[in-house]
């Protein structure tokens, strides 16, 4: 669950608390495992490995990077970047506006990424 | 892994396992900064907007973890706060004074006060939820249960 102003993510529904109704359906494939708000947009991930970004109830962007399972997703306090983790074990940065995949860092690799995206950060 | 969270600086990337592990990484560079032990698969990860903490709960557990990212080891884990039932999910207020955890055996909420640096639980009740987060103004908090009732609690 996630809430954002008067507005709650509960599994693939949005919920206005104002109205006390259910205000969208998100679509998705697979069991919704996590949830997020970017400032207006609903974020979620399921276990079919996607996740996917709404914007009004209509889907903005559709990314499948995940092998397996995504997990979870948290929300850059910037507003511009996404991550979820997966089963695979592996953490994935997103562009929000443009749905893009930054990078993927596999946590037991030991590997690690050139700087991303540093205007960002500023 | 099962737990993703940023820290609210948006430098420190961390992810929970279910290997019970909690990894920080440097946000820019994907690099591991530090590693924590929660004690079994991570359920709830967040971190606390006062920057030095960050709060975590072991899958199945009754108890969350606070953790301070300026230790290292078992010094890491400054409170460990018994709520009684079983913890699925967290949630921070904005001032980093509240945290509320929700879970079958329903919601807590756990204070700490800085001036005396001590923890008390100004709230519980025993309605069963899901998940749980404080509305934009830390006056509300929200549950919701299994089946996708959404309840809007009132603490001020």
């Amino acid at each position: 669950m996630e809430q954002s102003g008067q507005e709650v993510i509960v599994g693939a529904s949005i919920y206005s608390l104002e109205r006390s109704e259910k205000v969208s359906e998100l679509s998705i494939n697979g069991k919704v495992t996590d949830s997020a708000w970017c400032g207006g947009l609903a974020v979620i991930s399921s276990t079919s490995g996607e996740v996917k970004v709404f914007n009004k109830g209509q889907e903005a962007h559709s990314l499948t990077t995940h092998a397996g399972e995504a997990n979870a997703v948290a929300v850059h306090p910037s507003g511009q970047i996404l991550a979820s983790v997966g089963v695979d074990k592996s953490f994935v940065f997103y562009d929000i506006s443009s749905g893009k995949t930054l990078t993927q860092v596999y946590s037991d690799s030991g590997k690690y990424f050139q700087r991303i995206h540093s205007r960002v950060y500023h | 892994m099962v737990a993703a969270a940023f820290h609210p600086d948006g430098h420190i990337f961390a992810a929970g396992g279910v290997d019970g592990q909690i990894k920080l990484f440097h946000a820019t560079t994907g690099a591991l900064a530090a590693s924590f032990d929660c004690g079994g698969p991570v359920q709830a990860l967040q971190f606390s907007e006062n920057g030095t903490w960050f709060a975590a709960v072991a899958k199945g557990s009754s108890s969350v973890v606070i953790f301070d990212l300026r230790k290292e080891g078992e010094a890491a884990r400054v409170k460990e706060l018994d709520t009684g039932r079983r913890v699925d999910a967290i949630s921070w207020d904005y001032t980093g004074s509240f945290l509320a955890t929700a879970g079958p055996g329903g919601i807590t909420v756990q204070q700490y006060t800085k001036s005396s640096k001590t923890w008390s639980v100004p709230f519980t009740n025993a309605t069963p939820a899901t998940a749980v987060g404080w509305g934009s103004n830390a006056h509300s908090l929200i549950s919701v249960n299994e089946v996708g009732e959404v309840s809007l609690l009132s603490t001020k």
